[in-house]
């Protein structure tokens, strides 16, 4: 170890550097990277922490400092409790779908049966598309009129379903698609969580005659657990920003039925033109998905 | 030296006079000064893909070798182009020369004084001729008395109808409203097909109430400014809105635009309520399976014959530096003369009265006869500041009834409030 140390600190002229002299080396190779950072992403935010202080519209170039009156209006508005409520249902509704399908389908795929890789490829297929182009696809195909999933229950003569203009299946709809486009993501890392199990536990289990349930239940879960609350940390997370397909789906109809924080956000900035407002919704979404970031952090830790 | 005579003088005079006075003009006639002083070699034309836009970029190479000016497009989509605009006009850098607009957001561009006044230029114009539009059509582009945006498209809502379908079950053409429920009534029950569609998503469906609303004799505000969307013609107006519901495709109350165009070109449906705009989808056999027995007809009236007019606009950013040669290009783009061939280029029908009585013109489209009484009743959307909130603000509350959240007074009632507030904003 000392030898490895040593060596780190020594040039390849022979010269050994001070410790403050690698500290300030490092710093210089992360100069580019800070800039990158500071001006896409600590500037704007900046601009927007501020700016969510400000009557600042698109209309008005010459803001006031206005203090929390965004903020105060935003709490006030009952459009935000909605999209609140709507942005809690996908999220969790999502989730309770996601984590068991993608678990499922992870263990699946880890049983290595023939024909996996056609499956996988298959189950991943939805996470190569773009939000807009899954929004397009599903709204033509959950058109009441003349929908393929309506015609399909047409053929067994089922009732036909107004997917998108009834508001609790629009909202299921919203559900749907995106556990349709995400639960690849949840399989792939759960996957990769089961992959890097170790064997022997799982034998030593089997030796003392535990049960496959039993198996999962006392040794697989609680060793995949970390990786898990990363996935759900991250599908949280995403839940909450989930704005492109919805937009192109239901447009946050009918009414204000799937309307979900993120789509609010786009109102209040590029529909009512109050960028201000949009600005202060922002820093709230932010503010409240920590909590999930600092979590996320954790597990990444164990 | 030669002796000037008292009579050489003062003609000398009269000439210093008269060069002074043709300098100040030149130097305060638009379209004049700068073009002859100082012609850009390019200008920037910022457009919203549209068949429209098409046809503008089609046009441009003829200017360009006509005026000597390079015209460069910029292209951005509808959903984020009237910001990006806002953005621009914020900077005050003069990126744009020319923007196209849709007519909604005239109000909030010139509340601050984002655009130029095209006053001076249109009357000093010997080839826009603004009198060959009716009255509406005149006011279409103007804000605070002041013209900002000149007609780029007249899209006025029409009756569009199936000829067939009306011969077959000897309809006529309905004149009132109730005509048109009972027609659609009619359609609906003979089996044929379904008896009309609009729009009804929320993103769009405050065009379509606003109509009724309209037509109902109803308002968003009255004289006085008090918000009276809750008033027995309003509430009259949602519930004839709802009753077109059950005669529909049941698709209809997630259709916007394009999708009510979608639904009446492609399955049986007896007649559309729908913007003019939609000619070139609706009337093309490659796009529409009946497009030979589609006809096209002023929409009904009601208590009021005003017809919703919609259309695009185009104007000169205030922050442009180059607005004398952009001028040069819209008064050739748009002049009476040239207005025809940028409509032989793709462009969606302009609403001049030398169009809709052009012989030619209407023997080739013969639904723009239309255009004529539709915009001499026309009205535009409201220019308010905050339309973009008002339109959310109807088209959520409109489609909570419309799909039995909330009874139709009631959501009326919740509509008023919130406009009523909204309306207060700056």
């Amino acid at each position: 170890m000392r030898s490895q140390q040593k060596q780190f600190f020594e040039r390849s002229d022979g010269r050994t550097l001070k410790k403050w002299q690698i500290r300030k080396t490092g710093w210089v190779y992360l100069i580019p990277a800070w800039l990158l950072l500071l001006a896409i992403v600590l500037v704007p935010m900046f601009f927007s922490f501020t700016s969510s202080f400000s009557d600042a519209n698109l209309m008005n170039s010459d803001s006031q400092f206005i203090g929390f009156d965004n903020y105060n209006q935003i709490f006030k508005d009952s459009l935000f409790w909605e999209a609140t409520r709507t942005t809690v249902i996908i999220s969790g509704m999502s989730l309770l779908i996601q984590i068991p399908l993608g678990f499922f389908l992870a263990v699946l795929l880890n049983m290595e049966l023939r024909g996996t890789a056609l499956l996988r490829s298959g189950i991943l297929m939805p996470l190569l598309l773009t939000p807009v182009a899954v929004g397009l696809m599903w709204r033509l195909m959950m058109n009441i009129d003349n929908g393929v999933i309506n015609g399909t229950l047409h053929m067994f003569g089922l009732p036909a379903i107004d997917w998108l203009g009834d508001r609790n299946s629009a909202i299921l709809s919203v559900i749907l698609v995106d556990s349709w486009q995400n639960t690849a993501f949840v399989m792939l890392l759960l996957l990769a969580g089961l992959q890097n199990i170790p064997a022997s536990p799982i034998e030593a289990a089997k030796v003392d005659g535990a049960s496959t349930f039993q198996v999962y239940r006392h040794v697989i879960l609680p060793l995949l657990a970390p990786v898990a609350l990363v996935v759900v940390m991250i599908r949280i997370i995403e839940s909450i920003k989930l704005f492109d397909f919805i937009y192109i789906l239901t447009s946050g109809g009918p009414g204000t039925a799937t309307q979900n924080i993120s789509l609010l956000d786009f109102r209040y900035g590029f529909t009512f033109l109050q960028t201000a407002q949009a600005a202060a919704l922002g820093i709230i979404i932010t503010l409240s998905l920590t909590p999930m970031y600092l979590l996320w952090r954790r597990a990444n830790r164990i | 030296m030669k002796a000037i005579s008292k009579r050489g003088l003062w003609s000398s005079k009269k000439l210093i006079a008269a060069v002074s006075l043709l300098t100040i003009a030149a130097l305060t006639v638009p379209g004049v000064s700068a073009t002859a002083a100082q012609k850009p070699s390019s200008i920037t034309v910022f457009l919203i893909p549209s068949p429209t836009a098409d046809a503008i970029k089609a046009r441009i190479p003829e200017f360009e070798k006509q005026s000597g000016i390079k015209v460069k497009t910029v292209d951005t989509p509808y959903d984020s182009a009237h910001q990006k605009m806002l953005l621009s006009f914020q900077s005050k850098k003069g990126s744009y020369d020319v923007v196209q607009f849709d007519n909604p957001y005239l109000a909030p561009f010139a509340s601050q004084n984002a655009l130029a006044s095209l006053d001076s230029f249109i009357k000093a114009s010997k080839t826009y001729d603004i009198k060959d539009f009716v009255k509406p059509l005149q006011e279409y582009g103007k804000y605070s008395g002041k013209t900002y945006g000149l007609n780029l498209s007249t899209e006025p809502l029409i009756l569009w109808y199936r000829t067939d379908i009306y011969s077959k079950l000897g309809l006529n053409v309905p004149k009132t409203w109730a005509q048109y429920l009972e027609n659609a009534q009619k359609i609906q029950q003979s089996g044929e097909a379904d008896g009309q569609v609009i729009a009804n998503n929320s993103s769009v469906n405050s065009w379509w109430w606003l109509q009724f609303v309209w037509s109902f004799g109803g308002d968003l505000t009255n004289a006085s400014g008090k918000v009276i969307v809750n008033n027995s013609a309003a509430v009259q107006a949602t519930n004839y809105m709802k009753s077109l519901l059950a005669v529909s495709p049941k698709s209809a109350i997630t259709a916007n635009g394009d999708d009510a165009t979608t639904l009446f070109t492609t399955q049986n449906i007896g007649q559309m309520i729908n913007y003019s705009g939609y000619a070139p989808v609706i009337l093309d056999p490659k796009t529409s399976k009946s497009a030979a027995n589609i006809a096209a007809a002023p929409i009904p009236v009601g208590k009021s014959d005003i017809t919703e007019l919609t259309g695009w606009n185009i104007g000169i950013p205030a922050d442009s530096k180059k607005k004398e040669a952009a001028w040069q290009f819209l008064d050739w783009l748009l002049s009476k003369e040239n207005t025809p061939k940028l409509m032989e280029a793709g462009a969606a029908a302009i609403g001049r009265t030398s169009i809709v009585k052009n012989p030619a013109i209407l023997k080739a489209s013969p639904y723009i006869a239309v255009l004529g009484p539709a915009s001499v009743s026309g009205r535009r959307l409201p220019a308010l500041t905050t339309w973009g909130q008002i339109s959310f603000e109807i088209g959520t509350n409109v489609q909570d009834i419309l799909t039995d959240k909330t009874t139709t007074k009631a959501g009326l009632d919740k509509l008023a409030a919130q406009l009523t507030k909204t309306m207060k904003k700056k």
